[in-house]
């Protein structure tokens, strides 16, 4: 296990869950702590001055009574991709000094969701009651999807129930190079391991405790092999000074590593935050300087910088990867139609259109087998 | 224990208190005037409660402000309690909180000073439980660490925020800056006479550059043309404030200034009629832009959407 677990929240509905007793079993070492102790710990890390720490080294098994699979939240005004998060928990062991989850946890400790039957049951009654052509479902959006995998063991199971899937592909999008107990499941293409990748500087100094770019494409190289499809996520792109030839190399290292053709789609976004982030961040990390940049309000809320910059960076990202795989399905995240056009030169009007041009990208692995 | 039923009544020259001691200090930014007449006129009723060190020195615990006011009476004699010297810094912390807390409403400049003194003087779970309530401030997220940073602004920062010339989130901000630094942005930006949402304004914008820049910001206002501004004779100071403002903005924002200027230059070369204006989207977010014409009537109004419509039919 690569990151420290230091205590282990039960509830008491999910004392008796097989994953319960499964991590339990994984993690002799950790404090369990029952109701009571709790109560008391919640206290703690409320007055705690950077709840954080200490809740990146706890771990609560607790049941979701909600829906499993949820849409992805978006952003208004500009164009989401349809994506469909399956919530299996939620908080990350890393700590990326940019991460937009800071601000939304008030005891941000690490919960995994232990009732997988609920979970697979939910899966399976959205698969066959949505009428919708094709899903595309992913576990990293409140969590990364393979941080806690070596406990839970969860991501081999999801490969093979999507393995299976005609009208669903699952993307599990990491930052880790937890790949391997995947490679014992033939994915039948329906599967899209994403890594979320950066400069190399930036992974050093802001993606505290992910694993490095190489072994991140190390992992990519190796999923490939056994037939996953795979995607990238350049986001969020940070300008810092020299970031062009930063990122031009991770490109280069990326297609030196993956074939182009086993690429579903490589998605681009730069750093933009709600408000309240710089100053949490600042106060956990202390100033970082990439948050004072040009930032104004975009339409949604967030610090965004100005478009004609955000344009001219993806532009440069964009002619990069296209001498390697002049076919790559490059999409933008988060981007008004405008930006859409002026770097890709694509309509892309709403919602619906984002989702078709991502959804043509697994139909050849689901309906069209 | 009731440290009152403790302390004895004296006669004192209130002059010979160090008023300017923080041991004690429950600041209030409010005027003195009405306190003043008011002790003039009747007297005091509530005699302060002060204490004497054991270099003989002696300091206000309660009623800091009764002293300052018989001070400025000049008067020469007043009635006070004296506090056993024994009595420990967080006891008496406590007496002079309640006794002020008893009677007033904390503003927030005084909470953040009272705050800072608090986690100063007690454990976490003390402040927590005894003071935090009573000041309306949760111990949970980052507003309380920021008061506790603000609190330990010098007193003319303090005044400012509590006279609500600058924001609590610009205080904030001072505070990760030179006292020197800080201390020069207000003068220079109450000169230039900026209300607090220019000051947030121009003190965020100018933090963000330094830390951006990894330059001082007295580095940044060493600039020509910044200097330039600030010292000119010329000109009234809301027209030196609107130039200095500007300056400050386009250095944070040269794409945004850029395209305005582009913008401005377009709209002028429209002649457009008196009552036509055309504004960008948003932060020129995209390329559209919004027409507005104001008319006198529904019926002129009529007349301006038939003529968009036929103009706007072969597009279609």
């Amino acid at each position: 296990m690569k990151f420290p677990i230091e205590q282990v929240w039960v509830d008491d509905e999910v004392r008796d869950e097989p994953l319960t007793r499964e991590i339990l079993r994984k993690l002799p070492a950790a404090r369990i702590l029952g109701k009571n102790e709790i109560e008391d710990q919640c206290r703690a890390m409320e007055m705690d001055r950077d709840p954080f720490n200490r809740g990146k080294r706890t771990l609560r098994l607790t049941k979701n009574k909600g829906a499993f699979v949820k849409p992805c939240p978006g952003t208004p005004e500009y164009i989401c991709c349809g994506l469909e998060i399956l919530n299996i928990g939620q908080g990350c062991p890393m700590d990326c000094r940019y991460c937009a989850l800071q601000v939304y946890f008030n005891r941000p400790i690490l919960e995994v969701f232990v009732n997988t039957g609920d979970l697979f049951s939910d899966l399976e009654r959205h698969l066959i009651n949505d009428p919708r052509g094709v899903h595309r479902i992913c576990t990293g959006e409140f969590t990364d999807s393979l941080a806690l995998d070596p406990l839970t063991g969860l991501a081999g199971k999801l490969a093979e129930f999507f393995s299976r899937s005609t009208n669903a592909s699952l993307e599990i999008k990491t930052k880790t190079d937890f790949v391997d107990p995947l490679l014992e499941v033939d994915p039948h293409g329906r599967v899209v391991i994403a890594f979320s990748v950066n400069s190399r500087e930036i992974t050093r100094k802001d993606e505290i405790r992910a694993a490095p770019v190489a072994k991140r494409l190390a992992a990519a190289a190796r999923a490939e092999k056994r037939g996953y499809r795979i995607a990238f996520h350049f986001d969020p792109i940070i300008p810092v000074p020299g970031w062009e030839e930063a990122y031009s190399s991770v490109i280069n290292e990326i297609f030196t590593t993956v074939d182009p053709s086993s690429i579903s789609w490589i998605s681009m976004g730069v750093l933009r935050f709600v408000p309240a982030l710089k100053e949490i961040a600042a106060a956990r990390f202390g100033r970082i300087p990439y948050f004072h940049d040009g930032f104004i309000r975009g339409l949604d809320g967030k610090s965004r910088l100005h478009v004609d910059r955000r344009i001219n960076i993806y532009k440069y990202m964009i002619d990069k990867i296209r001498r390697r795989a002049r076919e790559a399905r490059i999409y933008l995240c988060m981007e008004s139609p405008h930006v859409w056009r002026e770097c890709l030169g694509i309509s892309m009007d709403s919602d619906d259109d984002l989702t078709s041009y991502l959804d043509s990208a697994i139909l050849p692995y689901t309906y069209g087998l | 224990m009731n440290w009152l039923n403790h302390s004895t009544p004296m006669i004192v020259d209130p002059r010979s208190v160090d008023l300017e001691d923080r041991t004690y200090l429950i600041p209030c930014y409010s005027n003195l005037s009405a306190l003043t007449k008011s002790i003039q006129r009747i007297g005091i009723l509530n005699s302060p409660l002060v204490q004497q060190l054991a270099d003989g020195r002696m300091i206000p615990v309660a009623g800091r402000r009764r002293l300052q006011s018989t001070v400025a009476l000049g008067l020469d004699h007043i009635h006070v309690r004296l506090l056993p010297e024994a009595v420990p810094i967080a006891e008496g912390f406590a007496l002079a909180f309640w006794d002020n807390a008893a009677h007033r409403v904390f503003d927030i400049a005084c909470t953040a000073v009272v705050i800072r003194r608090v986690f100063e003087l007690f454990p976490r779970d003390v402040a927590a439980r005894d003071f935090l309530p009573i000041l309306g401030i949760a111990l949970k997220g980052p507003r309380l660490e920021r008061l506790r940073a603000i609190g330990g602004l010098e007193s003319s920062l303090l005044e400012a925020f509590s006279h609500g010339r600058i924001h609590e989130k610009t205080a904030a901000l001072l505070c990760e800056m030179e006292a020197e630094t800080r201390l020069g942005l207000l003068d220079l930006t109450e000169k230039l006479r900026l209300n607090a949402n220019k000051k947030a304004e121009i003190i965020s914008w100018l933090f963000d550059l330094s830390v951006l820049e990894a330059t001082p910001i007295s580095e940044l206002l060493a600039r020509e043309e910044a200097k330039s501004i600030i010292f000119e004779c010329d000109g009234t100071v809301p027209e030196r404030a609107e130039r200095f403002r500007e300056l400050i903005r386009s250095w944070k924002f040269p794409e945004l200034i850029a395209r305005e200027n582009e913008f401005r230059d377009w709209v002028r070369g429209q002649s457009l009629l008196e009552k036509m204006s055309v504004q960008p989207t948003t932060s020129f977010e995209d390329p559209g832009c919004v027409i507005e014409i104001r008319t006198d009537s529904t019926d002129e109004a009529e007349r301006i959407v038939s003529a968009v419509k036929q103009h706007a039919r072969p597009n279609q």
